[in-house]
């Protein structure tokens, strides 16, 4: 580990002291999986508590995924049920979806920490985030949500690097991003269209894929794989076309560049990408 | 740009086959016809990841190959939208 990656780390885990105790945002991805294990490194599991919080939007490989991290590093870990579902600006699906998300999250994660007596919220969002398109981030500023890993210059490269030399699984884990970022901007998000997207990216990796997106585009489904297993798809093409049919899509779609971090943030106006909101 | 028009439809099918891409044909979906939907044979995905660029300056936010069009041997010429909500 590079002697600035290691003095970040220091940093981070600085923060984190200061902090006193903690409810970590934690979705089971290599970011908020290297949070979690450094509070415990730093805090000690008493004042540490991994909180998932669970809706129709979170796939169940995403949950089993943060329960066996936490299990396996011996965090302590909680479930909540979450109702961003039932906010009417997070169902209509504009570009600031993900900062409704995170104004239902926050609180209820804030309710937890107050029952517990645990002082504060942190999440895992690292330095490359700050330079994202990140409504949700605007939420977490709201609710007063500390940021470790980005607060101490920690980029996603370094997350994976850091998570690799302390033996976490996670490490070179694909990014999981929830199932609400598969509907384009303007398909309303409901419960049914989250249900199809699961099952169809379940389909996909049943086949092998790794990395893989499923678009719902309202009347459409559009695949992106990761580029490398792009090469292989055009002699697949029947099978992930079935793998669609059967989570209820009527008509299937292969996007020939493949997956692209974001890609349907592309459709929203420059401008406002700019401003960090959309109106 | 948010979608694409029939008329872009054309355009990105004469690209395709002035390219020497067999497309069968070609049409809008999404909600804001912002996919290009192609159908040709899926040997020939790599030739269009290619031209993607090409075919998204015409007015397309994606381009994709319809796997209708494969799977199911449609030889559709369709340049028309299919926009539903």
């Amino acid at each position: 580990m590079s002697q600035t990656l290691s003095d970040r780390l220091d940093r981070a885990a600085d923060l984190l002291r200061d902090c006193e105790s903690v409810v970590v945002g934690f979705s089971g991805g290599v970011d908020s999986a290297l949070v979690a294990r450094l509070a415990v490194d730093v805090l000690g599991t008493n004042r540490v508590l991994a909180v998932t919080g669970l809706s129709a939007a979170v796939p169940e490989v995403q949950r089993r995924a943060a329960r066996t991290f936490a299990a396996e590093q011996g965090i302590p870990h909680l479930e909540v049920e979450t109702r961003e579902l039932e906010r009417e600006r997070y169902v209509r699906n504009e570009g600031d979806r993900c900062y409704h998300c995170k104004s239902v999250l926050w609180p209820a994660l804030r309710e937890v920490a107050r029952g517990r007596g645990l002082r504060t919220l942190v999440d895992g969002a690292n330095a490359d985030d700050l330079w994202d398109y990140r409504p949700g981030g605007r939420a977490g500023t709201e609710h007063g949500v500390r940021s470790p890993l980005a607060q101490a210059g920690i980029d996603k490269a370094g997350v994976r690097t850091a998570s690799r030399r302390l033996g976490l699984s996670t490490w070179d884990a694909p990014a999981a991003p929830c199932l609400a970022s598969r509907l384009a901007y303007g398909v309303s998000v409901t419960a049914d269209r989250l249900g199809q997207v699961e099952r169809a990216e379940d389909g996909l990796r049943a086949l092998g894929f790794v990395e893989v997106r499923v678009r719902h585009h309202g009347d459409c489904a559009r695949v992106e794989l990761a580029p490398a297993e792009l090469a292989t798809a055009g002699a697949r093409a029947h099978a992930i076309a079935g793998a669609l049919r059967r989570a209820g899509f009527a008509r299937v779609l292969l996007d020939v560049e493949g997956y692209r971090r974001g890609a349907l943030n592309e459709s929203l106006p420059l401008v406002e990408l700019r401003r960090g909101r959309v109106a | 740009m948010s979608g694409g028009t029939p008329l872009a439809v054309s355009d990105a099918l004469r690209l395709l086959r002035a390219e020497g891409v067999p497309a069968r044909g070609a049409s809008l979906a999404g909600a804001d016809g912002e996919v290009l939907a192609i159908a040709a044979d899926a040997g020939e995905l790599a030739a269009i990841g290619a031209l993607a660029h090409r075919l998204r300056a015409l007015g397309f936010r994606y381009v994709a190959l319809d796997l209708d069009g494969d799977t199911e041997s449609s030889d559709r010429d369709v340049t028309t939208s299919s926009r539903t909500t």
